[in-house]
C-alpha cells in the first residue's frame, strides 16, 4: 500500500514538472462592472493550482499558465468571484460588486461551503472586529451573532466578556464556549491575548452537530477563530497601518448623589430622628463655622478618583505571498489608562507571524506564532473602600482628599513635606493607596501551531497539527513602606510588604486527522473525517511575600528584611480523544451527516473517565431543486436540523479525589481536609436539538435565518452547599460546598436574523440588519428534595422554576400611617416584621435576560461610511446592592447617599419610596431591579479618500474615522449600569448579572483613527 | 516522504497505545484522604489542623474576641469609627447580617476533629493514640459548648425543648442534622470533655494545645456556666494543682504582648506565617486600628465601667490608653495592640488563663457558702492587681458582688461578660454616657437588653438554613 502511494506521488511530481515546461502567458485588465474603474489587488488564479497573480494599480495582470490550464478564478474582496475559461492570451474581466455569498465556513477540524452546512453556525468577519475600542476582542462580539449573549465581565481595561451561547450552559463546569484558534483549543487567558485586528473570521458553532466534534468541551458551543493569512500569488507586499486615539469615561449615573450641603443637612435630619450612626456625623456635631469650612472645601469624589482614560492603538501588518509561500506579519499595541486616576492601566503588545508553504505538490506545511505581552495594574474588586468604585460612592463630598489645616485651609504636611491623606470616615484613603499600594502584572503569552498536510491520493488528505499555548504570569502587589495601609496593618520594625506571585501555564495539543472527500457520478458527494487528539495542561505557580523595605523605590524581594511566606504549587490535566464524521449529500440538495467523539479526561475517576458523544444532522437545500431554479426571487432556501450530545468537563482538577492539604499551626505542619471524595463525579452531558431555516430573496437583497433550539443538560455540576454542621471544605462563597452532579435543566429558545440591502449602487449602499434571540432556562430535576441555593444566597434552583430564580422576602412598601417598612409574609399578608422566614421564590425573575439582540445599519456614500449598532437585553433582574447602599435608610448615613434618600416618610399620610430611617436597611426585593436596556453600542463614521488622489503618492488606501462606544443607554428601571457581569468577586461568587456590587464600571469611549495601506 | 508516513504512523500509534495511563494524574500538593491519616505524625498534623480552624475570623480569629463584650455594657461604639459591628452592638442582628461566622467556623474545627476520630483506629493502642483522641474530643466539646452558649438559652433557664445546636460526632459531608436541645448539648459536651480529661494524662508546657491543665480549666468554665458549683470547684482546683501562675502586675503588659506566658493556660497562636491564609488574622483590628495619626477605635470602654478601674488599679495604665482621634479624646483598649514588635494588632487569642480559674473557683466556693476559701481565691487575684491591697474580708452577698466585679474587670474584653450575664439571667443596662474619654460625646440610644429578650440567643445564619433546611431558626428572627 505504502509503495503504491509512493509511486503515485512520484508520478504526480513528474507530471507537474512536465506541465511547467509547456506554459504560456495570459494577461488582461480587471475593472469594476459598474463604473469601469480598474481594480487593484485582484487575485487571478489558475483554477486548481496555486499559480496566480495580482492586478497592479492599473488593474492589469499577467501570468504564466500551464498549457493544460482551463480556467482562471478571479476574486476580490467585496466582489463576486468569477471563473473565466482560458480561451486566448488576453482576458479582460469585469467584476460585480456585492457580497460573496458562497463563503467558506471554518467548522470543527475542516472548512465547508456555507450552502453545505447542516448545522447552526454564525460567522463574523474580521472586519467587524477591526479597530475595536476594547482591549479584549470578546467585548466586540456583543450584538454580532444571534443566540450569543455577550456581557462584559467588567469595564476594566482588557477585561473579557462572558459569552453565553443559547442560554446558560452550566455552573461550576465552565459556562464559556470552547475557543479554537487555528486548531489550538485555548482557554480564556489565551484568547484574551488576541489582537482583534489579527482575526480573519470567527465561526460560532451553536448546535449539537457542529459542537459534538469537540465532544466533552463542546457543550457550551464553540468559537472557531481563524487568523489572517497571506495570499498566494499576491506578489506585492501590502503594508497596512492604523492609529487610533481617544478617551473613555464611566457610563454616566442615571441618578444624583447628594452634594456636600445636602449631605450635611441629611445627616442633621437623621440625627434628629434618632438614627444612631448619624449622631456623631459632621452634619450633627459641627459648629456653623466648621460647616462653612467643610462646604468651602467640598469636592465630589469622582473628580478626585476618576478620570477620562486615554486610549491609543497602533497596528501595522505586512502581508503577501509568492507562488509557493504566503505570509502575514503584524505588530499591535493597545494602550489604555483606565478611568481611575491610577492603578488600572492596561497595555497589550502583540506580534504575529504566519507562514504557509507549499512544500510540494502534495505537501503543505506552515506555522503560526502569536506572542503577546500584556501588563498593567488592577484595582481591588471587593466590597470596601480599598476598591475605588466603592470609595467614590462612599466618601462624602465634604471629606477632602488631604487633611486640611482648620485655620488656613491648606493641606497639612508630614515630616517629608508631603500632604497628609485624609482617612475619611471609612478609615482608608484610596487615593493614596492607588499610588502607594500598586498591584501590577505581566502576562507573556504564546499561541503557536505547526502543521503538515499531505495529499495522499485524490481526495484524501492527512494532517498533523501540533499546537501549544504558554503563559508566564507575574503579579506584584506592593504595600510600600510608609504607605497608610502599611502604617495601619504592617510591622513598624519591618515597614512595607510585597507579594510576588505568578505561574507558568503550558499546554499542548496534538491532532492527527485524515479527511477524504469524493464525488461519484457527479451527484453523490461523500466526506469522511477521522482523527485522534491528545492534550496536556501543566500549571506551576509560586508566591513569595516578604516584609521590611528600606525605600519605596526598592521593589525586589532580595532587598527585604524578612521573607514572610513562600510557596509553589503544580497541577496537571490531560485529555485523549478519538473522533470522526461521515457526511453525504445528493447533488447539493439532500444532506446528512453523522458525528462521533470519545473523550477521556483525567479530572474524573476511572469509572467515569471516558464518555462518548454523537450527533446526526440533515439539511434540504430547496433552492437547488430544479422546480425552484426558475423562481427568480428565491436565491437561498434551506431547512436544516440536528440532534446530538456534547459535554462539559469540570474546571476543578483532581475533582473526584478526597484530599488532605497542608498548612501550619503555631509554626508546625498541620493538615486538614481540602476536598471531599466523590468517586461518582462525572461530566455534564448536553442533549441538543435544533431546526433552522436559511433564506435569501430578491437577489439576496433580503437574507436571514430562523432557528429553534432546545438543550437539556444532565448531571449539572455544581459546587453545591452542604450543611455547615458537616464541617465540609469551604467553597468559593466562604461556606461549605462540594462539587456534585446535582440535577438537570434545559435551555429553550429561538433566534431570528434578518439582513436587508435597501440601496446597492456603486457609490451608494445602505444595509440594515436586526437580530433577536429568546432563551429561557428552566430547572428540570434536582438530586435532593431541597432547593439549592446559589452562593450569594439570593437565587435558587428549584425544579419547574427558571434557572437562578431570585429568592428573598418581598417588600410591601411604606406604611403611610407610621412610616414603617412593610413586607409580605409567605402567605402574602402584610407585616411590619422583617424576617428571612418570609423569603419566597420570585417566579419568573432571574438575572438572565430572556430577550436580547441587536439592530443596526451601515451606509456608504462616495467614500463616506456610517454604521451604527444597537444592542438590547430585556427581561432580566439584578439585585442592586449599590442602590441599597446609597438609599440605606440611615444604615450608611455616614457615607454619601443618593438624593433620592431624602424622599423618606416624614408625616402620617406621606406616600413615599423610603421608610422612616432607622439606621438599618433590610434585604428584600425592594432592591431587585429590572435590568432592561437598549444601548447604542457602536457608532462609526469614516471617510475613504478616492484612489485617484492616492495612487500618485503610492498609497493604496487611506481612511479616517471616528467611533464611539456605549454612547447612549436607555435604562428605564435600573439605577446605575444594567450591564452587570461580575462584581464583588473578592467577596462572593455571583452568577452573571445576579448582583451589582461595585465592580469596575463599563465605559463610554470615543476615538479617532486613521488607516493607511501601501 | 517516507519519513512523513513514518512519523505519522509512529505518532498515531503512540497516541493510541499510551493514552490510558496519561489520564491517571495525582495532585502534587495534597494527599489522598486514604493515605493522609496513617502514622502518628499524620495524626499530629491533623490535630494541629483542627486547632488551626480556631483561628478563623468568625471565631478566635476575630469575632469571638469582640462580640461577647460588644453585646454588653463593657463597650461603647465609637461614633468616629467605621461602625464595623454596629448592628451587633445595637442588638439589631438578623439572619443575614450579624455574627454568621460563629455558626460556621466552630463546625470547621469539629469536622477536622471528627475526621481524626473517625480514623483513629489506624493508630496502635497506647498513650499516643489516647492523647490524640483526647485532644480531638476536647476540641469538639469546646466548640459545641461555645456555640451552645451563643445559640441556645443558658441551661439554668432553658426549658426541656429549648434548642441548642446540632452536636456532630460524625465525619460525613452529607449530614443535615436538626438542632438538639440545650440539655442534650450539655450531656454531649460533658461526655466529650470528661472522656478527653481521662485520656489526656499530662500537662505539657505547650499552651498552644490542650493538655490536662487546660481541659480542667475548660471543665471548670463549663460547670460554672451550668451552675454546677461543686464540679466547677473541683476542676478549678485540679487545674490549679497542675501548677499555674497568676501574672504579676509587673508582667501584665508582657502577658498581653505574648511575652509572659505564666498564666496562659490555653492560647491560640496567631502569626504572620499562618497557613492557610484564610486562618491568618490580626485579631486586634476588631477593637481598633493604630496608625500614624493615632488610634482609631471601633469600640471604647464604656465610661461607667472605666470609672470602676480606680487609681490604685494596676491594670488601668496597662490596658487603657487615652488619646485623641479626629480631635476627640477616647479611652482605647490596648489588650490587642499587638506584640512588642511585629505586625500591629497581631496577638495570640488567650482562651483560658489562670486568673479566670481562680475567679471561677472563688465564685463556685461562694455559691456553696464556702466564703473563707472563696475570699482567699479572690484575693489571690486582687492582691496582685491593686497597689497597697488590703482585703476587705467580704462575706455573703458582698463577697459574691466583689467576685463578680473582679471577674468583669480582670476578664474584660476577653470573651466572658456576655456569658456571665447570660448564665446569671441578668440583662444589659448601658449608661447614658457618651463615647469620649470623659463620658461626653455621642451616647448610644440602644441601652437595654432585658434578661428575657430573644436576642440573647443569636440568629442562625440564613445561609446555614438554606444549606440545611432542617434547622429551626431561633424565635424572634
Amino acid at each position: 500500500m505504502k509503495k503504491t502511494f509512493l509511486l503515485w506521488l512520484v508520478g504526480l511530481l513528474f507530471t507537474s514538472a512536465q506541465v511547467f515546461a509547456q506554459s504560456r502567458t495570459v494577461s488582461g485588465v480587471v475593472t469594476d462592472a459598474d463604473d469601469g474603474e480598474p481594480l487593484i489587488g485582484v487575485s487571478v488564479l489558475v483554477k486548481g493550482t496555486t499559480i496566480g497573480a495580482v492586478t497592479d494599480f492599473d488593474g492589469k495582470y499577467s501570468l504564466e499558465v500551464p498549457a493544460d490550464a482551463q480556467t482562471l478564478v478571479i476574486s476580490y474582496v467585496g466582489y463576486t468571484s468569477v471563473e473565466v475559461p482560458i480561451t486566448s492570451g488576453t482576458i479582460n474581466v469585469k467584476l460585480k460588486s456585492g457580497v460573496e455569498l458562497e463563503e467558506t465556513v471554518v467548522v470543527g477540524y475542516q472548512s465547508v461551503k456555507r450552502s453545505d452546512l447542516t448545522s447552526a453556525v454564525s460567522t463574523i468577519g474580521g472586519e467587524r472586529l477591526e479597530n475595536a475600542l476594547f482591549g479584549n476582542f470578546t467585548n466586540a462580539l456583543q450584538g454580532l451573532a444571534t443566540g450569543v449573549q455577550v456581557t462584559a465581565r467588567s469595564g476594566a481595561p482588557g477585561a473579557n466578556s462572558f459569552i453565553r451561547i443559547r442560554g446558560v450552559g452550566s455552573y461550576n463546569a465552565s459556562n464559556e464556549p470552547l475557543f479554537v484558534v487555528d486548531g489550538v483549543q485555548v482557554t480564556a487567558n489565551f484568547y484574551n491575548a488576541l489582537n482583534p485586528n489579527d482575526i480573519e473570521s470567527i465561526s460560532i458553532l451553536k448546535d449539537a452537530s457542529a459542537a459534538a466534534i469537540y465532544g466533552v468541551k463542546g457543550g457550551n458551543g464553540v468559537v472557531v477563530i481563524t487568523t489572517k493569512a497571506g495570499k498566494f500569488g499576491q506578489k506585492k507586499p501590502t503594508i497596512s497601518y492604523t492609529y487610533q486615539v481617544g478617551i473613555k469615561q464611566m457610563i454616566p449615573l442615571n441618578f444624583s448623589l447628594m452634594n456636600a450641603e445636602q449631605k450635611l443637612a441629611y445627616e442633621k435630619e437623621l440625627a434628629d430622628l434618632g438614627v444612631s450612626p448619624a449622631q456623631g456625623a459632621p452634619g450633627n456635631v459641627s459648629s456653623p463655622e466648621q460647616i462653612d469650612f467643610l462646604l468651602a472645601n467640598a469636592k465630589p469624589w469622582d473628580e478626585v478618583l476618576l478620570q477620562n482614560g486615554l486610549m491609543q492603538t497602533h497596528d501595522i501588518s505586512l502581508t503577501g505571498g509568492g507562488e509557493n509561500v504566503s505570509y502575514f506579519m503584524s505588530f499591535g499595541q493597545y494602550d489604555e489608562d483606565g478611568i481611575v486616576v491610577a492603578g488600572s492601566d492596561f497595555k497589550r503588545l502583540n506580534a504575529r507571524f504566519k507562514v504557509d508553504y507549499k512544500a510540494a505538490k502534495w505537501l503543505d506545511v506552515g506555522h503560526n506564532l502569536m506572542i503577546s505581552r500584556a501588563n498593567g495594574a488592577v484595582t481591588r474588586d471587593r466590597y470596601n473602600v480599598q476598591n475605588p468604585f466603592v470609595a467614590f460612592l462612599t466618601y462624602n463630598p465634604y471629606e477632602t482628599e488631604f487633611v486640611l489645616d482648620p485655620e488656613t485651609g491648606e493641606p497639612v504636611l508630614d515630616a517629608n513635606g508631603q500632604p497628609v491623606y485624609n482617612l475619611t470616615h471609612a478609615g482608608f484613603p484610596i487615593a493614596e493607596a492607588l499610588r502607594n499600594n500598586p498591584e501590577t502584572y505581566f502576562r507573556d503569552r504564546i499561541i503557536g501551531n505547526a502543521y503538515a498536510q499531505a495529499n495522499i491520493i485524490d481526495g484524501l488528505t492527512v494532517r498533523t497539527n501540533i499546537g501549544t499555548t504558554y503563559e508566564r504570569y507575574r503579579r506584584e502587589a506592593y504595600t510600600k513602606p510608609g504607605s497608610v495601609l502599611d502604617q495601619f496593618v504592617g510591622n513598624p520594625a519591618q515597614p512595607g510588604s510585597k507579594t510576588d506571585n505568578g505561574y507558568d501555564d503550558f499546554y499542548y495539543i496534538w491532532t492527527n486527522t485524515a479527511n477524504y472527500t469524493k464525488t461519484f457520478k457527479d451527484v453523490h458527494n461523500i466526506g469522511v473525517l477521522a482523527g485522534a487528539e491528545f492534550q496536556k495542561y501543566s500549571f506551576d505557580s509560586y508566591a513569595v511575600t516578604s516584609r521590611g523595605f528600606a525605600s519605596p523605590n526598592i521593589t525586589t524581594q532580595n532587598a527585604a528584611a524578612a521573607i514572610l511566606s513562600g510557596n509553589t504549587a503544580r497541577t496537571e490535566e490531560s485529555f485523549f480523544s478519538l473522533f470522526g464524521e461521515a457526511k453525504y449529500n445528493y447533488n447539493q440538495k439532500y444532506y446528512a451527516s453523522v458525528l462521533f467523539r470519545r473523550d477521556g479526561n483525567s479530572n474524573f475517576g476511572a469509572d467515569n473517565r471516558f464518555a462518548s458523544f454523537w450527533a446526526v444532522s440533515a439539511a434540504y437545500n430547496i433552492a437547488n431543486e430544479d422546480f425552484l431554479k426558475s423562481v427568480s426571487w428565491i436565491d437561498q432556501l434551506k431547512i436544516r436540523g440536528s440532534v446530538g450530545t456534547s459535554g462539559n468537563p469540570t474546571t476543578t482538577r483532581y475533582a473526584n479525589l478526597g484530599l488532605f492539604g497542608f498548612g501550619n499551626y503555631a509554626g508546625v505542619t498541620a493538615s486538614r481536609p481540602t476536598q471531599v471524595e466523590n468517586a461518582q463525579l462525572r461530566w455534564e452531558k448536553n442533549f441538543n436539538y435544533t431546526v433552522g431555516l436559511d433564506f435569501g430573496f430578491l437577489k439576496n437583497r433580503i437574507t436571514g435565518s430562523v432557528d429553534y433550539f432546545k438543550r437539556t443538560t444532565e448531571d449539572l455540576l455544581l459546587n453545591a452547599q452542604v450543611a455547615y454542621e458537616s464541617g465540609g471544605t469551604i467553597g468559593p462563597a466562604g461556606s461549605p460546598a462540594t462539587l456534585q452532579n446535582v440535577g438537570s435543566f434545559q435551555n429553550q429558545g429561538a433566534e431570528v436574523e434578518l439582513r436587508g440591502t435597501i440601496l446597492s449602487k456603486k457609490n451608494l449602499t445602505w444595509d440594515i440588519f436586526a437580530q433577536y434571540t429568546y432563551v429561557r432556562s428552566k430547572v428540570l430535576t434536582l438530586a435532593t428534595e431541597d432547593d439549592l441555593f446559589n452562593q450569594t444566597g439570593v437565587t435558587i434552583l428549584r425544579p419547574g422554576l427558571d434557572l437562578n430564580t431570585f429568592y428573598m422576602p418581598r417588600w410591601a412598601g411604606v406604611d403611610p400611617a407610621t412610616g414603617q417598612e412593610l413586607f409580605f409574609d409567605v402567605d402574602g399578608n402584610i407585616t411590619n416584621q422583617f424576617s428571612f422566614n418570609n423569603s419566597v421564590a420570585l417566579e419568573g425573575k432571574t438575572p438572565q435576560p430572556r430577550h436580547f439582540g441587536s439592530f443596526g445599519t451601515s451606509f456608504f456614500f462616495k467614500g463616506i461610511d456610517v454604521s451604527a449598532l444597537f444592542y438590547y437585553a430585556l427581561g432580566g433582574y439584578t439585585m442592586n446592592y449599590i442602590w441599597r447602599d446609597l438609599n440605606s435608610d440611615g444604615q450608611d448615613v455616614r457615607s454619601i447617599q443618593a438624593v433620592d434618600a431624602f424622599n423618606y416618610w416624614k408625616n402620617p399620610g406621606d406616600v413615599v419610596d423610603n421608610p422612616r430611617p432607622t439606621g438599618q436597611v433590610f434585604s428584600s426585593d425592594r432592591w431587585l431591579q429590572k435590568s432592561d436596556y437598549l444601548r447604542l453600542r457602536n457608532l462609526q463614521v469614516g471617510y475613504t479618500f478616492p484612489t485617484s488622489l492616492l495612487s500618485k503618492v503610492k498609497v493604496e488606501s487611506l481612511r479616517v474615522f471616528a467611533q464611539a462606544q456605549n454612547l447612549f443607554t436607555f435604562r428605564p428601571y435600573y439605577k446605575g449600569d444594567p450591564e452587570q457581569g461580575e462584581s464583588g468577586t473578592e467577596t462572593s461568587a455571583p452568577q452573571v448579572g445576579e448582583i451589582a456590587l461595585f465592580g469596575y464600571p463599563n465605559t463610554v469611549g470615543v476615538t479617532f483613527g486613521v488607516n493607511i495601506i501601501f | 516522504m517516507r519519513k512523513l508516513f513514518l512519523i505519522l504512523g509512529v505518532g498515531a500509534t503512540m497516541l493510541f497505545t499510551s493514552c490510558s495511563d496519561k489520564l491517571e494524574l495525582k495532585p502534587f500538593n495534597q494527599l489522598e484522604t486514604s493515605t493522609a491519616l496513617q502514622t502518628p505524625t499524620d495524626f499530629q498534623n491533623a490535630v494541629r489542623g483542627a486547632y488551626g480552624g480556631l483561628r478563623r475570623g468568625g471565631y478566635y480569629g476575630g469575632r469571638m474576641i469582640l462580640f461577647p463584650d460588644a453585646l454588653t455594657d463593657n463597650l461603647i461604639l465609637n461614633s468616629q469609627g467605621r461602625f464595623d459591628g454596629r448592628l451587633e452592638y445595637e442588638w439589631r442582628y438578623d439572619a443575614e447580617s450579624g455574627w454568621g461566622g460563629m455558626y460556621l467556623d466552630p463546625y470547621q474545627v469539629i469536622g477536622r476533629a471528627n475526621i481524626v476520630l473517625a480514623n483513629i483506629g489506624n493508630l496502635p493502642d497506647g498513650p499516643v493514640k489516647d492523647a490524640i483522641r483526647g485532644e480531638a474530643l476536647a476540641l469538639r466539646g469546646m466548640c459545641h459548648f461555645d456555640m451552645m452558649r451563643i445559640y441556645g438559652k443558658a441551661p439554668a433557664f432553658a426549658g426541656p425543648s429549648d434548642l441548642g445546636v446540632p452536636y456532630v460526632k460524625v465525619a460525613d459531608v452529607n449530614i443535615k442534622p436538626s438542632r438538639q436541645t440545650v440539655a442534650e448539648n450539655v450531656q454531649d459536651v460533658l461526655a466529650d470533655m470528661l472522656e478527653a480529661y481521662g485520656l489526656i494524662t499530662t500537662s505539657t508546657a505547650d499552651n498552644t494545645r490542650l493538655n490536662k491543665r487546660s481541659v480542667a480549666a475548660l471543665l471548670s468554665r463549663i460547670y460554672l456556666y451550668l451552675g454546677d458549683y461543686p464540679n466547677a470547684e473541683r476542676y478549678a482546683k485540679e487545674c490549679i494543682a497542675e501548677g499555674v501562675t497568676i501574672t504579676p502586675a509587673a508582667n501584665l503588659l508582657s502577658m498581653y504582648q505574648d511575652g509572659f506566658q505564666g498564666s496562659i493556660i490555653f492560647r491560640i497562636r496567631h502569626t504572620d506565617n499562618d497557613l492557610p491564609t484564610a486562618e491568618r488574622f490580626s485579631i486586634g483590628n476588631q477593637y481598633s486600628q493604630r496608625g500614624p495619626s493615632g488610634v482609631r477605635s471601633e469600640f471604647n470602654i464604656e465610661f461607667t465601667f472605666y470609672e470602676l478601674f480606680g487609681g490604685d488599679d494596676l491594670r488601668r495604665p496597662v490596658i487603657f490608653q487615652t488619646s485623641d482621634w479626629n480631635g476627640r479624646p477616647y479611652n482605647h483598649i490596648t489588650k490587642y495592640f499587638g506584640r512588642a514588635t511585629g505586625t500591629l494588632n497581631q496577638v495570640d487569642a488567650k482562651v483560658v488563663r489562670t486568673e479566670e480559674v481562680y475567679l471561677t473557683l472563688a465564685e463556685a466556693l461562694a455559691e456553696q457558702g464556702k466564703d473563707g476559701e472563696a475570699l482567699t481565691a479572690l484575693d489571690e487575684i486582687r492582691s496582685r492587681r491593686y497597689a497597697g491591697f488590703v482585703s476587705a474580708g467580704e462575706t455573703g452577698t458582698a463577697l459574691k458582688a466583689a467576685i463578680a466585679l473582679e471577674r468583669r474587670k480582670e476578664l474584660a474584653f476577653e470573651s466572658q461578660h456576655f456569658f456571665d450575664l447570660k448564665r446569671k439571667g441578668l440583662g444589659v443596662q448601658r449608661s447614658e454616657n457618651g463615647d469620649e474619654a470623659d463620658g461626653g460625646g455621642v451616647p448610644t440610644t440602644f441601652r437595654t437588653l432585658a434578661a428575657d429578650d430573644y436576642r440573647w440567643q443569636l440568629p442562625i445564619p440564613q445561609d446555614a438554613i438554606n444549606a440545611n433546611p432542617s434547622l429551626e431558626q431561633n424565635p424572634g428572627y
